[in-house]
């Protein structure tokens, strides 16, 4: 095969990326600083700026931030002893076990909400055996809204990483005279951090930026995501782009960008990009 | 003893998991079957709600819609992305690094910045938001799962039984069709399995690019929660998931899977 004809081969696959994800993400940027107005084209940093110095944005993204951080944590607590225990379970009870971590997964996400959302609600199940009392509306419900929907996608890239480990480095480490203690501390913590670091990235990201998990289990609230969907939603169809919505996502992007590129650091295995979710 | 109450331990802790995953799905199954209307009361066992699903025509028709995007999007990111792990299995090291940082990306942004940014480059370049729109917005995002189900394949072929198979006077393509697809369809059959899910499970990036018109089951549901959702929709989802549970206990135990890896 020629230079020549290679590069042609692999030309439709950079104009496919470049197309569909690399200029759509410069639009975000392109709307954040121009206005298009039936008049003419205008460039500001006006938008920008107000997004900054927002009070109620600034909160609305600290808030975010904190519900994530949280579900997040409550994921790995519950999350990290699951994928070591279903990887002492025999063959069967584990491609069983596993298949049902998967399962839920297959649901669509909205269906998932709306079920956890009817045992918490006022006529949920779980409101009736707490003598009445709601969660839906405390903080405590987003949280478990958001730990019910991303549990699985930590669990199993943990679950994967584990799997891997090598049983004669855990024999090694006994024959040596390690305790169970001193085997999970040495051998299996150690050997399962690419599959937490990425377990944590599929929990963060969309925790911090999910507009749909706030707005069913507790819509008093504003986080980011919501504040987004809204300036989109409230703006967008008739008379054009929200330019303060254009900003918003654009300070999204970035904390966004500088979440993976922390996680990348951490994570050099590209592999494991996916999460460990293949099938 | 020790051994015993270590174990009880470990399938105490799994099932107490599983009850937290199960509860609200095994609620709603149940609630399906209600003779009520809500689910503030179990009146008793009916088949009502899913008799009536055949007047619920946005839902049905929601429904249709999802199925024919995901398999669309499913089919044709399969190809591209196949494509895409050939092209990157052969490029040097940094052009592969830096191919593969921006074919990743929608895998892992945040959904609702991919769902804007495609939104707003629709916007910008004047297309309609629609069935159009929402496909090329899925098989975008599901393009990158493939490729990284296929490249380990790719990088596991070994190149002496081609070359084996061209010494024994195969052609290129015979070759390739019989030697090297056999080694990479598992992994292109995963691949698209996983595209299919995703399409089926997305909400966010269907919700931004679908528009008004073209609408699919989860931007259905989403836009019931503003009122009292009917039990209907029980009976829509119970039907989804017992598919669902089918297609996986006959992915996951069948005969032929020589090796388990999820």
């Amino acid at each position: 095969m020629t230079r020549a004809t290679k590069i042609l081969k692999n030309i439709p696959l950079y104009v496919w990326i470049l197309m569909f994800t690399i200029v759509p993400l410069l639009m975000i940027l392109v709307y954040a600083v121009f206005e298009f107005r039936p008049d003419g084209v205008r460039f500001t940093l006006e938008h920008l700026k107000n997004v900054v110095t927002n009070g109620d944005y600034i909160r609305a993204l600290l808030v975010s931030l904190n519900y994530a951080f949280i579900s997040t944590v409550v994921c790995l607590v519950l999350g990290f002893p699951l994928a070591y225990l279903l990887t002492r379970l025999g063959e069967r009870m584990r491609s069983f076990v596993s298949m049902l971590l998967l399962l839920p997964m297959w649901m669509n996400f909205i269906i998932r909400t709306y079920a956890m959302l009817s045992l918490i609600d006022e006529q949920g199940i779980v409101t009736k055996l707490m003598g009445g009392f709601m969660l839906k509306g405390t903080d405590a419900a987003i949280i478990i809204g958001m730990v019910y929907n991303y549990l699985p996608f930590l669990v199993l890239p943990i679950y994967t990483s584990m799997l891997k480990i090598d049983r004669s480095l855990v024999e090694a480490a006994q024959d040596l005279g390690g305790n169970a203690f001193h085997v999970f501390k040495g051998v299996i913590i150690p050997l399962s951090l690419p599959g937490v670091v990425s377990g944590i990235t599929m929990v963060f990201v969309p925790c911090v930026t999910t507009f749909v998990i706030p707005q069913l289990m507790n819509n008093n609230v504003w986080t980011i995501g919501k504040l987004i969907e809204y300036k989109f939603n409230s703006g967008a169809s008739s008379t054009g782009v929200d330019p303060e919505g254009g900003a918003l996502s654009f300070i999204l992007m970035i904390l966004v960008f500088i979440c993976m590129s922390v996680f990348n650091l951490i994570d050099k295995d590209e592999e494991n990009a996916a999460g460990g979710l293949t099938l | 003893m020790k051994n015993k109450l270590s174990n009880f331990f470990k399938v105490a802790y799994i099932a107490l998991i599983m009850v937290f995953l199960y509860a609200p799905i095994v609620v709603l199954i149940l609630f399906s079957f209600n003779a009520g209307s809500t689910r503030a009361r179990f009146t008793g066992l009916s088949l009502v709600h899913y008799s009536e699903l055949s007047a619920q025509t946005d839902l049905l028709n929601a429904l249709k819609n999802t199925l024919i995007v995901a398999l669309i999007a499913s089919v044709v990111a399969t190809l591209i992305g196949t494509y895409a792990a050939f092209v990157i299995a052969r490029l040097s090291p940094f052009k592969k690094n830096a191919v593969l940082k921006s074919l990743n990306i929608p895998m892992l942004n945040a959904d609702i910045v991919t769902g804007i940014s495609l939104m707003l480059f629709f916007v910008f370049i004047s297309i309609k938001l629609g069935f159009v729109t929402l496909l090329i917005a899925h098989i975008m995002f599901n393009v990158p799962y493939v490729t990284m189900s296929v490249l380990p394949k790719i990088r596991q072929l070994n190149k002496s039984t081609y070359e084996a198979a061209l010494d024994l006077g195969a052609s290129p393509a015979m070759a390739f069709r019989k030697v090297v697809v056999p080694e990479i369809l598992p992994g292109v059959i995963s691949g698209a399995l996983m595209a299919f899910t995703l399409s089926l499970d997305d909400f966010i990036i269907s919700y931004f690019t679908s528009g008004s018109d073209f609408m699919t089951l989860s931007v259905c549901i989403n836009s019931m929660t503003k009122k009292t959702i009917p039990l209907a929709v029980n009976a829509l989802s119970t039907i989804l998931f017992v598919a669902v549970f089918v297609i996986l206990l006959i992915i996951n135990f069948r005969p032929d899977r020589k090796k388990k890896q999820a």
